[in-house]
């Protein structure tokens, strides 16, 4: 019986060491101001719909929500600008659009089939599912 | 088996070691290959301590009483059930059930995150096998469950077995208490999952959001689960114990509240850090502290520092757990202040009266809680280091600071909820708490017209007015909002409202069965009690009821001989109910057992004890107690639940439609 | 700005202090704060002991239980001192205080003039059955 005890523990030794003799590489970080900007968007984005939500509850005055919105929007806008590096016309509207569409299902998730997307900056592969370029660090 | 039992489990400590110290090269060096090797040490030491926990199983269901632990805690005329639950019955086993939820939540963790979080997950690794190699020590050098038992012979250790087990103590053999330490393990545990996280975190610079988002249900889980296992006790203690109630401030309840109190101020923190950027120190150590309370909860219970009812007996793991609890404090806290610089917070608090600021004092009340509670339970060591006298403060204490503390909580769930983020103004404020403010003025007036004097029950069924009645305008305002723009019918958009952000809704259901738990605690203020020596014919008066004896039989059964007192409940000449309590003596464990009988109602329980029997042997003393509310303490527990299942629901998205 | 946080302080310390008070309020009332001591620690602290509430614990002396209708006296034991307890609470006695068994209690209470312990609850613990030393020789 102990025989098989150890035969069972070191079997699982093995399998554990195994993987540090396989050719190895090596993975690089995401950049932590690209998380930080992106903590950022998903705050503000929060707040604004938290604010509707309290303002249609009765919870605060219109001129209260009416001001404190636009100084969200405007933070939304600057967020966006950094992440994207460069001033944007339709900003504004972009960012509505975002908003009004918070909490609805988003058309391309679909589209799994292909499980790499390329970054639109530096051309390196990425998944599907990274929220960022695992080279440059941009947000996809 | 049992060799085999033990030769896997000693694997563990390896294995874990192993796992640990690639981990953290992995996270260093940022190699794939140490990563998943430090991926499969986790699966590998899951694999090996469950087959040691099956293994002990075998030998608890096979009834080898070679092995101390189960001649301790088992014996041959035991159903199965209670032989396969032993595993937990005493200290070695439920110590291995304990080091194997550690392994399991590794394995589980590792897996998940298999894909992604690359840059977290080394140390996080790396912090659980450290967990794992520390229990893994316990459980193989210290207390180990294998053990055989040894009698000398001449001058000669022998092996030996005993012909029949000890059995398992009668105080264990309810349902409530089978499934009560598993849960409070769970619960226990699991706090090492955001822990692991924020450590990781703190370790590898990525201070962002991201280990909180990772860790959220692990949060609510591991919360969910503190509070299932502290109700859980409360009803054992109050099935079984006979005393007639479900708290007494005993070190090892306390202990188990300890975790649950920051955990509960850190999923309410959390929110403001998510919303506002601040509180970000603040919430790593609530985590830090959470894990280490837990620990330390363990510890108490294991190491008789602090005496109490139920703590198993002096164990010797006293100074290994005091070292790894004070090794992890400085290690964690002293980490917390190294990066403090990366935690500023990036917004300022806007005003007194807005939602962060309720946060604020929310935690602020259960930061005092904790302290309160941790002094009064440590409060015999303490004083005996200055004064050299062991002092024990008794409920009293604790209930003259925990109620208000508790009122005060209470409060602000009702008040939290209603103000808006940042600002609130001053004309809001009176439209949301006009009306329910109003309503619980009138409550007071009838309650106090009704003959109500006790100052804090008074306060408390007001508060639990005020807050009801908002959670239920929150729900009954959004709903119409919602059934307005989307033409919903009013249940349809009642469920889309609570599906769409499962988090708030479920947060309130929450909020609704503090409440009603409330109540229940509050029914303590009006116990009664009486006792009396009964013959067969006697009656005796409780409040309205009228209770006569029929009927006292002895009764002997396989396992144990009884005495049952049979008596009527009458109220107003009309029967009630037939009531039996009965005392019991175990023949296996050489153990007395009292068998309470509880008539329960909504509105009152009446509880009866059978005390003992008088010196001649004709009559019994009998105890009955009229609890009123408490089946709200239970019933709460189930909304609890309910509402911490709801808040995990994934958000429904949907394709139209605003809120 | 600075205002607000002067707000949040001088609340603050209201709440704390307001904590402290109800703890050191606690404190002072002495039917909450018991003092642990053994049966001839008791005898030691002479007649201070009257002045305290305390909670003793020793072993049951077998055979020294006398029920008489409701009341209930005994008398524990700690090598060759012994405590007369008579007692005056209103819980049921544990299960497994009775006269067979060997049982360590913790009774608290107030030691009176007479020199006979008012025990108002009593505790017994029964460690001995369980997690028994089964290496002690009188087991076979």
């Amino acid at each position: 019986m102990s025989f098989l005890g150890y035969l069972t523990g070191i079997a699982f030794l093995l399998w554990a060491v195994v993987p540090l003799f396989k050719k190895d590489s090596t993975w690089i970080s995401l950049f932590v101001e690209a998380e930080e900007l992106a903590d950022r968007k998903r705050r503000v984005y929060g707040n604004i719909a938290d604010l509707e939500f309290d303002f249609a509850m009765g919870r605060l005055s219109e001129k209260d929500f009416k001001g404190i919105r636009q100084s969200f929007l405007s933070e939304a806008g600057r967020v966006i600008e950094k992440i994207e590096g460069q001033k944007s016309a339709d900003i504004m509207n972009r960012i509505q659009s975002d908003i009004s569409n918070l909490g609805k299902k988003t058309k391309h998730k679909k589209k799994k089939s292909n499980s790499k997307s390329k970054c639109s900056i530096c051309g390196t592969e990425n998944l599907v599912e990274a929220k960022f370029c695992m080279k440059c660090g941009k947000e996809l | 088996m049992a060799d085999l039992g033990n030769i896997l489990l000693f694997f563990l400590f390896p294995l874990s070691v192993f796992t640990a110290l690639t981990a953290y090269a992995a996270g260093v060096t940022k190699r794939r290959g140490l990563l998943d090797a430090a991926r499969r040490g986790a699966y590998a030491a899951f694999g090996v301590t469950t087959l040691a926990v099956l293994c002990l199983e075998y030998l608890l269901v096979t009834s080898d009483f070679s092995i101390e632990y189960v001649a301790s805690n088992t014996n041959l005329g035991l159903p199965l059930f209670y032989k396969i639950v032993a595993l937990w019955a005493g200290h070695n086993g439920s110590l291995l059930l304990w080091t194997w939820i550690v392994t399991i939540f590794s394995a589980i963790v590792a897996y998940q995150h298999r894909h992604k979080n690359n840059d977290l997950m080394p140390y996080v690794i790396f912090v659980m096998a450290t967990t794992m190699a520390f229990f893994s020590v316990l459980s193989v050098f210290i207390a180990n469950p294998f053990e055989t038992l040894y009698q000398e012979v001449g001058n000669v250790l022998q092996e030996f077995a005993v012909a029949d087990g000890r059995g398992l103590n009668p105080l264990l053999q309810h349902p409530a208490m089978i499934i009560h330490p598993p849960i409070l393990f769970i619960g226990y545990v699991g706090s090492v999952v955001p822990f692991a996280f924020a450590i990781a975190a703190l370790i590898s610079g990525k201070l962002g959001a991201g280990w909180i988002h990772t860790t959220r249900r692990w949060a609510l889980t591991t919360w969910g689960f503190l509070a299932v296992g502290i109700v859980l006790g409360g009803k054992w203690a109050y099935v079984e114990l006979g005393w007639g109630g479900y708290w007494a401030w005993d070190p090892v309840e306390n202990a188990s509240l300890l975790p649950w109190l920051t955990a509960t101020a850190y999923l309410h923190s959390v929110m403001i850090q998510e919303r506002k950027g601040m509180l970000k120190v603040w919430n790593m150590a609530l985590v830090i502290s959470t894990y280490l309370l837990s620990v330390f909860g363990t510890f108490l219970t294991r190491s008789g520092v602090v005496s109490s009812v139920h703590a198993f007996a002096n164990s010797g793991l006293g100074p290994a757990f005091a070292v790894f609890i004070s090794i992890s404090t400085v290690l964690s806290f002293g980490l917390l202040l190294y990066r403090r610089k990366d935690l500023k917070p990036d917004e300022e608090m806007e005003s007194l009266v807005s939602r962060e600021s309720g946060f604020l004092f929310n935690n602020l009340l259960f930061l005092l809680a904790t302290i309160a509670v941790l002094w009064g339970t440590l409060f015999p060591v303490i004083s005996e280091l200055f004064t050299g006298d062991q002092i024990t403060v008794g409920p009293p204490w604790f209930n003259n600071i925990m109620i208000p503390i508790g009122l005060a909580l209470l409060l602000l769930t009702g008040v939290g909820p209603l103000l808006a983020w940042r600002h609130t103004s001053v004309e809001t404020m009176k439209r949301s708490f006009g009306i329910p403010i109003l309503g619980s003025l009138v409550l007071v007036v009838v309650l106090l017209l009704a003959g109500i004097r006790d100052g804090w029950a008074l306060g408390s069924f007001a508060i639990s007015f005020f807050v009801m009645w908002t959670i239920v305008v929150e729900f009954v305002k959004g709903t119409l909002v919602r059934s307005k723009n989307s033409g919903e019918n009013f249940v349809k958009a009642l469920y889309m409202l609570s599906r769409k952000n499962t988090r708030r809704y479920g947060g309130y259901i929450i909020h609704a069965a503090i409440v009603v738990m409330f109540l229940g605690f509050t029914g303590n203020a009006f116990n009664s009690e009486t006792r009396a020596e009964v013959g067969e014919g006697d009656s005796f008066q409780l409040g309205p009821y009228t209770f006569t004896a029929k009927s006292i039989v002895s009764n002997t059964t396989e396992n144990y001989s009884s005495e049952t007192l049979t008596m009527e409940m009458t109220k107003d000449g009309r029967l009630i109910d037939t009531i039996s309590p009965e005392k019991r003596f175990y023949f296996a464990s050489e153990q007395p057992s009292t068998e309470v009988d509880i008539y329960s109602t909504l509105r009152e329980d009446i509880y009866a004890v059978l005390s003992g029997m008088s010196n001649d042997g004709e009559r019994v003393i009998v105890q009955v107690y009229r609890n009123p509310f408490v089946s709200l303490v239970w019933i709460g527990a189930m909304i609890l639940v309910f509402g911490t299942l709801f808040a995990m629901l994934p958000n429904y998205r949907e394709n139209g439609g605003g809120l | 700005m600075q205002n607000n946080k002067l707000k949040f302080i001088i609340g603050s310390i209201v709440i704390i202090a307001a904590v402290i008070l109800l703890a050191i309020q606690g404190m002072k009332e002495d039917e909450t704060m018991s003092y642990s001591k053994s049966v001839s620690e008791v005898k030691l602290l002479g007649n201070r002991a009257n002045a305290l509430t305390l909670k003793v614990n020793g072993d049951l002396k077998k055979g020294s239980i006398v029920r008489n209708n409701l009341d209930l006296d005994f008398i524990i034991t700690e090598g060759n001192s012994e405590l007369d307890i008579h007692y005056i609470g209103k819980d049921p006695i544990p299960d497994t205080f009775n006269n067979d068994m060997d049982a360590e209690v913790i009774v608290s209470g107030r030691l009176q003039e007479d020199g006979i312990f008012h025990a108002e609850r009593i505790q017994a613990k029964c460690a001995s059955k369980y997690e028994a030393d089964y290496s002690s020789p009188e087991i076979n």
